[in-house]
């Protein structure tokens, strides 16, 4: 085995599919839906500084790279990773809501 | 039980990986759930209401419903949201394995050199890989379950069992894969067949096994078989399987062509395999069921429920993959006529076995065993896990 490292391939083989009428559309979607993981990823880091803060009166960049919350903790961060998800797709939901209190 | 890592839990996710499988499974989990509830209420409340309006009658099929949805807003949205996720599934994994490979690698040659469990590993480098495999990334995952990047290469193997965990991850905490469906196959067999004592198991496509090694744990006594094309996902298989101590028999071969001799096996099975083949490779690998199938033996594969057995508007919403998952036999596997295409495989008519078995480790273990045992009273919906459509026959 050589030592060069491998990088795998981020594009799948076969038609990208699109759902718009103008493919841009799909494209900002995509861009948007990976802006939102990445929010998302950074709320949980400010929660884990903020936790250790509040642990250790003192941050370690690799206490952060180890944390993993228990089970309690992570139930908490699915729960307001759901609302955010929620919130931020919300326009999905509203002719639904309007729909069904009509 | 031998101290070798276990390429099944070996990787490490830095905390913004972990991060972001979170944010993938909670993403998925609001799709399937709240979003696709949102969907069906905007169907129901308003298109078709407004169909029934202008043709006299509700959509007959599938086909019709999406074409009455495809331009709502919020099946876009569903659509672009489901594809996005799906796509951010593999993405999420990957760079933890381009980063741990070599241990992953090294951790699957110790399994193989160590063996502990006994268990054997069969490649064959000129075997054909078919272009089911070849053409697309079946379910976007980018290199498929071939696909080779360093020696001895266990990678596609690792995304594909990481990736799952995520995949799976937003309905609840236990993510390991758990092999639901075989653990509930093997159980109905059990119960139903209770004089059937196999030697000998086969799983078709089998990739890592997570729905390969719940037949050993239900019969101990049998040689338990997987075949799958794919090198990196039967390597990383073996070695998951004897780091668990589980005994299992891996081989590169193609389905189409799996070369064992005729009544060789007990039991033939396979999950969710057949969607991904082209209708006339379906009917040629059931051909080789039948002939490897021992006389009394029983074949039994979970897949899609079939379209005519399907309410309309799930047919439409299951069918989403086979436009858009790169899957594209999807549609015309579910609608096969199945007691034809088993008949025309050489099972006997009457012999046929088309039943929807309950999820064995979510459903009451009374209700289970009345279905097993032939209570058609408890048919179940199909959807999200709860109950398995399977098909086969015996020979």
């Amino acid at each position: 085995m050589s030592d060069k490292p491998v990088h795998l391939p981020l594009r799948s083989k076969g038609k990208r599919a699109t759902f718009y009428k103008d493919p841009a559309v799909d494209q900002l979607f995509a861009i948007i839906t990976m802006l939102t993981q990445e929010l998302s990823v950074a709320f949980d880091r400010i929660e884990t500084v903020e936790r250790l803060l509040d642990k250790n009166g003192v941050i370690k960049r690799a206490d952060i790279e180890k944390y993993k919350p228990d089970d309690q903790e992570e139930g908490e961060r699915t729960k307001r990773r759901d609302d955010y998800i929620g919130r931020v797709f919300n326009i999905l939901h509203q002719e639904a809501e309007a729909l069904l209190d009509s | 039980m031998s101290n070798i890592r276990n390429v099944g839990d070996l990787l490490d996710h830095a905390h913004d990986e972990r991060s972001r499988q979170s944010f993938v499974s909670a993403f998925r989990k609001r799709i399937l759930m709240d979003v696709a509830t949102d969907m069906k209420t905007v169907y129901d409340k308003k298109v078709e209401p407004k169909f029934v309006k202008k043709h006299g009658r509700k959509p007959k099929d599938a086909l019709e419903v999406r074409a009455a949805m495809r331009r709502e807003p919020v099946f876009e949205g569903w659509s672009s949201m489901r594809y996005n996720a799906q796509i951010m599934t593999w993405w999420s994994v990957q760079p933890a394995v381009e980063r741990q490979l070599n241990e992953l690698i090294q951790a699957a040659r110790d399994a193989r050199d160590a063996n502990p469990a006994g268990g054997t590993l069969e490649l064959d480098p000129n075997v054909v890989i078919p272009r089911e495999v070849t053409d697309l990334d079946v379910h976007h995952m980018p290199g498929c379950f071939h696909t080779e990047y360093a020696d001895d290469d266990v990678a596609q193997g690792a995304v594909y069992h990481y990736g799952t965990q995520v995949f799976y991850g937003g309905f609840g905490k236990d993510v390991k894969p758990k092999g639901d469906v075989a653990m509930s196959i093997a159980n109905y067999l059990k119960l139903a067949y209770p004089d059937l004592k196999p030697q000998r198991i086969l799983d078709l496509g089998c990739t890592a096994g997570a729905n390969t090694f719940p037949y050993k744990q239900v019969y101990p006594d049998a040689e338990v078989h997987g075949i799958d094309v794919g090198a990196p996902v039967l390597r990383f298989g073996h070695a998951w399987a004897e780091a668990e101590g589980i005994q299992m028999h891996y081989h590169q071969r193609n389905a189409e062509t799996p070369g064992f001799p005729d009544n060789h096996f007990d039991i033939i099975t396979s999950s969710f395999f057949f969607h991904e083949l082209a209708v006339p490779t379906t009917k040629r690998v059931l051909k080789e069921c039948y002939r490897m199938l021992k006389p009394g033996g029983i074949m039994l594969h979970m897949e899609l429920p079939p379209t005519e057995v399907t309410e309309t508007y799930y047919n439409f919403v299951l069918d989403w993959d086979g436009f858009y998952n790169n899957e594209p036999h999807y549609q015309k596997f579910r609608n096969l006529d199945f007691t034809k295409t088993l008949v025309g495989a050489g099972f006997a008519e009457d012999k046929l076995e088309m039943i929807r078995i309950p999820n064995y480790g979510s459903t009451p273990r009374e209700e289970f065993t009345a279905v097993a045992q032939g209570d058609a009273t408890l048919k179940r919906e199909h959807g999200l896990g709860r109950v398995w459509f399977t098909f086969g026959g015996r020979k």
